[in-house]
């Protein structure tokens, strides 16, 4: 198979042109034969000839023939049946003085502007050679035939002059497009660091020099031995990436194993091949480069497609192959990039949990200090004399901070099985206001005197949720309400009909919250700064603590503040049934 | 009487560390945050300073390096009192002109040993 597909046949596109060529060639000598046709009875010589040369060109022409029979029929051999043929030809139908000499020029614009020079030189060749032997067993002979290849000769200067020049124009387009091409290639990671864009600038600078309309990357895994990605940018810019099965069998892994670029000029010639995931692919015919980045890494195989039948030249594989390595070192440098960003967020990660425990012990710390402190400060008060009521107080001071503390580290353990996911919901059908009337009692007393409306409307819509986890929401929302307001303000809890949910909403007079703030102050043990009141009985977890219950409910919280006027807390409950 | 001027935000600890000091004969000023503090080291010139690290609107390591660069508060003795207990904090607050570090939590008797050890000749 694989000898198959790496000779050199006559299986092209090309090939079939020469084919219908050679059909008119067919027509023409009949059509002259029948105009001169005065003695040639039907089953003479010539007519042998000419059906013998038209079931040639009829074979020819059918395109089944050039993908299956045409391994024997190489394009030298071609040129070889076409001289005979058309040699015959003349030689049936006048000899020296046949039109037919003029024939010769057909296949010769083909074969010069198709094939090359040479082979064009060759065939002229052949044709002086051939007419001069049957000139030479003719008696008495006119000189037109000597005017003919003449002609002949002319047509192919002619050619071979235009076809040099185009060849030096396209050839000079090519190479800038191919220096381009390998240009981008090379600098797609200095400006971009992720792995898709790299290739679709790499893809995107293969489809123009390669003059294919399909351009596809497989990337391959060495640690799971597959491939994992394709690549792919079609000539009408649509760029696609998918995740890929490749069966073991692929022509991919020959490719990737062997490190040896292969072209395929029909996809669908052999079994290999038709059972290839290339065969998936808009295209006929493919080029496969492997592509090894720097320290031998495979990262995958570089593929370039036609709609048509075409066998890539040695040129052609050596453009593609360069490309391939320029792109596999460009990946290489993506890859190396998302990993050093992988290890910047690791260290960042580490460097907020570092933060986090500072912080964590700074809070733990200081209600430690007043309670050790108050306590030896206790053992001194016989010696020092301290009145009573100031021993009452440092008694309080060591209860309060106690108090402190078992609030923190109570915070701190909801928090931390909150943000695990480890705190479960119990989740019931509820009326939101069901379980703001049950936490009226507990919130007035936060409230601590100040001025509490509740505000709530019959037709809320049922909503799954937690009633005590919620209920402890309210509350931290109307304790830090009521901690930063002065004590004759108003605090309203609302509930209302929101995007198909209810929103709860928590109102204050107080201080306010800057806006570039409000984001932050859900975060864990942030304060907003320069406020004056420190709170005592703060942990500073609370409002972190509200977000993530809100969040687990599939809700959202935010907060809506002025400076100097307060602040209005706002928590959605969605509700499945309440779009009615 | 020698005077100390406590610069410290948590009620709490405030509390403990004048009333102590104050029952043991010490003229004592208090600040709750590092703005007020450095005011009122300049108006009092305290004996000693006793400086929290964490504190609003400007903290601590400021008010160190505020401190340093005055002529005559330079050479008032600052007792770092803080939550902070990792080693390179402390070198730090030392690097800035901190004469002690006391790391919370702490106990009466340590805290009267290393103040009496800086300012000894108290009244």
């Amino acid at each position: 198979m694989v000898v198959h597909e790496q000779r050199q046949f006559l299986v092209n596109a090309t090939d079939a042109t020469m084919a219908w060529l050679r059909l008119c060639v067919v027509v023409l000598t009949g059509a002259a034969l029948l105009a001169t046709g005065a003695g040639v009875s039907i089953e003479s010589f010539p007519w042998a000839i000419v059906i013998v040369v038209a079931g040639y060109a009829a074979f020819t022409s059918l395109p089944s023939t050039h993908r299956y029979h045409l391994p024997y029929l190489t394009r030298r051999f071609a040129v070889i049946l076409d001289l005979t043929f058309i040699t015959l030809l003349v030689l049936v139908t006048g000899r020296s003085e046949s039109p037919l000499i003029a024939l010769y020029m057909l296949p010769l614009t083909v074969m010069v502007l198709q094939h090359g020079i040479k082979l064009g030189a060759y065939y002229c060749l052949g044709a002086s050679v051939l007419n001069a032997l049957i000139v030479s067993w003719e008696p008495s002979h006119s000189p037109s035939w000597l005017v003919h290849l003449g002609l002949l000769w002319a047509l192919f200067f002619v050619l071979a002059y235009q076809s040099r020049s185009v060849d030096t124009r396209e050839e000079k387009a090519r190479r800038r497009d191919e220096f381009s091409a390998l240009q981008r290639a090379a600098a797609a990671p200095m400006h971009m660091g992720d792995i898709s864009t790299v290739t679709e600038a790499v893809l995107m600078g293969a489809l123009g020099p390669a003059r294919c309309c399909y351009a596809a990357m497989f990337l391959y895994d060495e640690r799971d031995a597959t491939f994992t990605m394709c690549y792919s940018l079609s000539s009408d810019g649509r760029f696609e990436q998918e995740p890929v099965h490749v069966k073991p069998s692929d022509i991919l892994f020959r490719v990737l194993y062997t490190r040896q670029p292969a072209s395929i000029p029909d996809l669908s010639s052999t079994r290999r091949s038709r059972s290839s995931i290339l065969h998936q692919a808009p295209i006929v015919s493919a080029t496969l480069t492997p592509m090894v980045a720097p320290g031998a890494r495979s990262i995958g195989v570089l593929c370039l497609g036609r709609v048509e039948n075409h066998r890539a030249s040695q040129h052609e594989l050596r453009f593609a192959n360069t490309l391939a390595m320029q792109a596999a070192t460009a990946i290489h440098t993506a890859f190396l990039f998302e990993e050093a960003a992988g290890t910047e967020a690791a260290k960042e990660a580490d460097k907020l949990r570092t933060q986090l425990l500072g912080t964590v012990s700074h809070e733990l710390r200081t209600p430690i200090t007043a309670i050790q402190g108050f306590a030896s400060s206790l053992k001194y008060a016989d010696e020092l004399n301290i009145p009573k009521e100031m021993e009452r107080d440092w008694i309080d001071e060591i209860e309060a901070n106690a108090d402190r503390l078992r609030r923190l580290v109570t915070d701190l353990l909801d928090l931390s099985r909150l943000e695990a996911g480890a705190l479960r919901m119990s989740l019931d059908w509820q009326q939101v206001d069901d379980v703001i009337e049950e936490q009226q009692g507990n919130l007035e007393i936060l409230a601590g005197g100040r001025n509490l409306v509740f505000q709530t409307s019959p037709s809320l819509p049922l909503v799954r949720c937690d009633g005590e986890r919620i209920g402890q929401v309210l509350r931290n929302l109307v304790e830090n309400a009521a901690k930063f307001s002065s004590a004759e303000s108003n605090l309203v809890v609302g509930a209302e009909r929101f995007e198909g949910g209810v929103r709860v909403g928590v109102l204050d007079e107080g201080t306010g919250i800057p806006s570039e703030k409000l984001d932050k102050v859900f975060e864990r043990f942030y304060q907003v700064e320069g406020t004056e009141f420190r709170p005592q009985h703060g942990t500073g977890l609370g409002l972190a603590i509200c977000r993530n219950i809100v969040e687990a409910h599939g809700g959202n919280i935010w907060v809506e503040s002025s400076v100097g006027h307060g602040s209005i807390f706002y928590f959605t409950l969605p509700s499945p049934t309440g779009r009615s | 009487m020698s005077r100390v001027l406590i610069v410290e935000d948590e009620p709490s600890i405030l509390k403990l560390l004048s009333q102590n000091l104050a029952l043991r004969g010490w003229d004592v000023v208090v600040a709750t945050d590092g703005q007020e503090g450095l005011t009122q080291a300049r108006n009092m010139y305290p004996d000693v300073i006793m400086l929290d690290l964490m504190l609003p609107v400007m903290s601590g390591w400021v008010v160190l390096k505020h401190l340093a660069r005055e002529e005559i508060l330079a050479y008032v003795p600052v007792i770092v009192v803080t939550a902070a207990s990792r080693e390179e904090d402390e070198r730090r607050a030392r690097g800035l002109g901190a004469a002690d570090y006391l790391v919370k939590p702490f106990t009466i008797t340590e805290m009267l040993g290393r103040i009496s050890a800086l300012v000894p000749a108290r009244a």
